[in-house]
């Protein structure tokens, strides 16, 4: 059982790393999770979601300097997270986070499994016997030997969960655990709460996606502000409808049909028609990054023909694996080598006129923010900007009352706004976005989708890479499927290696 | 094969010592030759074959050039090239096949029964896992700062230096924040007495390999 | 930030950073490989970019043991990726040094900093250690094969005095590093709260 009673948390700075609004985090808020249920926390951004899953993993309070001040109580059968010590803990509350990049503390799945009951002292026959448990449980059997830099975003999730199942904890804390998944690893994800539930164990997770849960869940509990608004089954959930639900700032369920509204493109700008046309895309995959040992060539991308114009926003979908990431760094011409073509209003564009000509918003916009303020950040776009002209870009963004910030003071949403609009100042033709909404809530998916709207406004094709149902249903003019390319086909001469470090 | 950590890394501080230090001439040059020997059947044990026939052919140049180059003009130059790469070159091949062979794990269970403390072996284990990590995301921001026309800084070249640094230094940071988060749930606590799946252990391959390496080492102190 | 506590996160933490000196080192030293004038500044510019992940580091220190793990780690991979065992042993004496020193202000005082940065920075100078003192058995055994022509040829190629101006260059590089490295804390880390 995890009780909450009565907390309240604050911290001790206004705009924390955490997303906390100033003034309390979590305010008078009650709840229980018992064994065997499943109940998720949803709401805004800031609402307090990810502090009460911290001060039930006893993260919170694990430093006890600069956490804030909690009264109120917290237990996890029993037990006060804030003062039970951390090998202890961890046998009675599991975590999972949202990045699973950065979630392993090894560099191999069998290491990583091992992990935890290494940490807490277990012989290794024990460790060896619930490892083969969890294992063949979460279908990894397959994978204990690889590096975990090899696997893809579900895959690692997978693991995590597994790694935390190997100390069969009573109570799982889940924060965001399918932001970075695709639908199929969300529905893989789903069966694996399914299965805890089904074990009795106690799980309590903070979502923005709620869609893939509703079988799963129990019940929804929305925090706005800090406060408990609503407590809302399944049934209750869905029979909102979607207008009520964008209301509570949730996203739609069950979610929209994604190929569903044409919308007619924007302004058509000075250019007309951008064709990818036979791109192909090799990559060699094989041992771990070092380079010890042997590798072969394999395709990652395969694009026969796709169209945009100026004024489209074309979502390019698939799963995770069918390339998407690298088919946009070839358009972009980070990437080097690869096949094919692209042609801009009939003129065939080389690596280094895609590199001038493209502007690219990387799936994670961090190691994309150079300057130390957010006006800076849209004048670097551009030589010879002017901070007036920079201003009023970000007018359009909703960002012009941020100017002065360092960009990784913003929130993720607006951090995602600033990329797009510091893609809008450098005047490209054609603009390339990846993932651009993943862990976004309903309003800053919004306003991101409202961002691409203003780019394909201003005349920019806009080629989106997305797993987002709903960024597809509120601004996509087309989709444009991607499917993994098949295994086989190792030509040498196509290796396209990724550029060396 | 899987040999001890313990035993490669006897052998890597023998082929590290010798390989920097030894000379090419005389007792230095067999020793050279039966460590860049050793070298290369580990590499070819993993079907590194270039790497393998790398180390020989470094070796090879070192004891070629110094045997025939005569020191005059420029081929002291030339030779002072090939002697600094044929010093390095087996040494740092050794170095990738220890990190690339070795699993944390193993580096930690190795470095527990060498009795050495949790406050070296948690930091050293964070860095074999964020090697790699420090790796993508230094090839994402190089391909952002391409993308946004700042790969030389925009044209001024201190920019670039803080370009590619600063933002390195900041997910280096966040990723670290997170990294924690992960493993104090799951249980890691320097205090704690911690157990080791993984199995390290001398067998006779173990004993061999070190044993070579002390012989080499020996046999360059009593040939000198 | 000093809280006197060597606990796990700031062991994670001492990872991390390590890990950054690292790369920063490695990368670095490789451009330095590649381009010959860089060759002869390397102890000069590789400290100097060093100083940028090391300030950050030590306006970050919790605890008295940090920046002496964070040299012996980096000392003990220096020495894994090819370099001579003279970097790892200076490690292990000049990074306590810095540490003491660093602490005596209290990881806070910018002049103890920069000293703490420089005397840690000292350690590089192991990796060419071996061109110009161990050589010298290679140079005896050397003249018993060829004429003297070979030997001072070799000996021209690396004075000794080349060394103390490695290790001032070294010193300065780092003095420059230290600088830099709270210039960015100032520009960029402290207004995106990395450091309080």
């Amino acid at each position: 059982m995890i009780t909450l009673h009565n907390l309240t948390h604050t911290y001790p700075l206004p705009a924390d790393a955490c997303g906390g609004a100033p003034g309390a985090a979590l305010d008078g808020v009650s709840l229980t999770v018992a064994p065997g249920e499943v109940v998720v926390l949803c709401g805004p951004s800031g609402c307090g979601k990810t502090t009460a899953t911290r001060l039930v993993n006893g993260l919170l309070t694990a430093s006890g300097v600069g956490d804030g001040d909690s009264e109120g109580w917290v237990r996890v059968f029993g037990f006060d997270p804030g003062v039970t010590p951390t090998a202890q803990l961890a046998q009675r509350v599991g975590s999972v986070f949202q990045d699973p990049r950065t979630q392993f503390f090894t560099t191999d799945v069998l290491s990583e499994l091992a992990f935890g009951g290494e940490n807490l002292g277990w012989a290794p026959a024990r460790i060896r016997a619930r490892l083969d448990e969890v294992s063949a449980r979460w279908g990894l059997d397959g994978l204990l030997g690889r590096s975990v830099f090899a696997l893809s975003g579900g895959q690692k999730q997978r693991v995590i969960c597994a790694a935390v199942d190997l100390m069969d904890p009573p109570a799982l804390v889940l924060d965001e655990p399918s932001a970075n998944l695709d639908a199929e690893a969300s529905a893989r994800l789903a069966q694996a709460v399914a299965d805890w539930k089904a074990r009795g164990k106690a799980v309590l997770i903070a979502e923005h996606r709620l869609a893939y849960l509703i079988d799963a869940a129990d019940r929804f509990i929305r925090l706005e502000a800090g406060r408990i608004t609503h407590h809302l089954t399944p049934t209750q959930l869905t029979a909102l409808g979607p207008a009520t639900q964008a209301a509570l700032s949730l996203r739609p369920i069950p979610p929209p049909n994604a190929a569903a509204a044409p919308k007619t493109p924007g302004g058509g700008g000075g250019m007309g028609l951008v064709e990818m046309r036979e791109v192909g895309y090799w990559r060699r995959v094989g041992p771990a990054s070092a380079g010890v040992g042997r590798g072969r060539h394999r395709q990652v991308v395969r694009i026969d023909h796709l169209t945009v114009r100026a004024g489209e926003i074309v979502a390019l979908t698939g799963p995770n694996g069918a390339g998407k990431t690298t088919a946009l760094r070839w358009l972009a011409g980070v990437a080097r080598g690869g096949r094919g073509e692209l042609v801009v209003d009939g003129v065939r564009w080389g690596r280094r006129r895609r590199l001038g000509g493209v502007a690219l918003v990387g799936q994670d916009v961090n190691v994309q923010l150079f300057a130390n303020s957010v006006l800076g950040e849209v004048r670097l776009a551009r030589r010879g900007l002017s901070a007036d002209d920079a201003a009023a870009i970000l007018d359009r963004f909703d960002l012009r009352h941020l100017a002065a910030r360092h960009p990784l003071t913003l929130s993720a949403g607006e951090r995602q706004r600033l990329a797009i609009a510091a893609a809008l100042a450098a005047g490209r033709p054609l603009i390339a976005l990846d993932e651009p909404t993943s862990g976004l809530d309903l309003a800053h998916m919004r306003q991101a989708a409202a961002a691409l709207q203003e780019l394909a406004a201003q005349g920019r094709a806009v080629l989106v890479a997305t797993h987002d149902q709903d960024l597809i249903a509120a601004c996509a003019t087309k989709t444009h499927p991607l499917t993994p390319p098949p295994m086989a086909t190792p030509t040498a001469q196509n290796a396209s290696g990724p550029p060396g470090f | 094969m899987r040999l001890d950590p313990r035993a490669k890394l006897i052998l890597f501080a023998a082929v590290n010592i010798v390989g920097l230090g030894a000379p090419f001439s005389g007792g230095g040059g067999i020793v050279r030759m039966v460590e860049t020997g050793l070298v290369a059947a580990l590499l070819a044990l993993e079907g590194s074959w270039t790497m393998s026939a790398s180390a020989l052919a470094a070796t090879g140049a070192g004891l070629a050039a110094h045997t025939w180059l005569s020191p005059s003009g420029v081929a002291v130059l030339a030779a002072g090239a090939v002697n600094l790469f044929a010093r390095f070159w087996p040494v740092v091949l050794l170095g990738c096949y220890v990190l690339s062979t070795t699993t944390v794990s193993e580096f930690l269970a190795a470095l527990r029964r060498w009795r050495l403390p949790t406050a070296l072996t948690i930091p050293f284990a964070v860095v074999m896992r964020f090697l790699p990590t420090l790796a993508q995301e230094s090839r994402a921001i190089g391909d952002a700062m391409r993308s946004r026309g700042l790969r030389l800084g925009g044209g001024r070249p201190g920019a670039w230096l803080e370009y590619r640094l600063v933002p390195l230094t900041m997910r280096a940071v966040a990723i670290g924040d997170e990294l924690t988060a992960a493993a104090l749930t799951r249980g890691l606590d320097r205090h704690a007495e911690r157990t080791s799946l993984a199995r390290v252990g001398f067998r006779p391959p173990d004993w061999a390999l070190a044993g070579a390496a002390a012989a080499t080492l020996a046999l360059w102190w009593t040939l000198l | 930030m000093e809280n006197g506590k060597l606990d796990t996160r700031a062991l994670i933490q001492t990872g991390v950073f390590t890990a950054l000196y690292v790369v920063v080192l490695a990368v670095f030293g490789q451009l330095g490989a590649l381009i010959p004038i860089l060759q002869v500044m390397g102890p000069f510019y590789i400290p100097m970019v060093c100083g940028i992940p090391f300030m950050l580091f030590a306006a970050r220190v919790r605890a008295f043991g940090q920046i002496t793990i964070m040299g012996i780690l980096a000392g003990a991979l220096v020495f894994l990726t090819g370099q001579s065992w003279v970097v790892l042993a200076l490690a292990v004496v000049l990074a306590p040094a810095a540490d003491l020193i660093a602490r005596a202000g209290r990881y806070r005082r910018f002049p103890l900093t920069l000293a703490a940065y420089v005397v840690f920075s000292e350690m590089l100078i192991g990796m060419v250690v071996p061109l110009f003192f161990m050589r010298g058995d290679f140079i005896a055994r050397i003249s018993q094969r060829h004429d003297d022509a070979w030997v001072n040829a070799l000996v021209n190629l690396t004075p000794t005095w080349m060394f103390w101006v490695m290790i001032a260059m070294i010193a300065a590089g780092a003095a420059i590093g230290a600088l830099l490295g709270r210039t960015l804390v100032a520009k960029h880390f402290r207004p995106a709260g990395l450091v309080t």
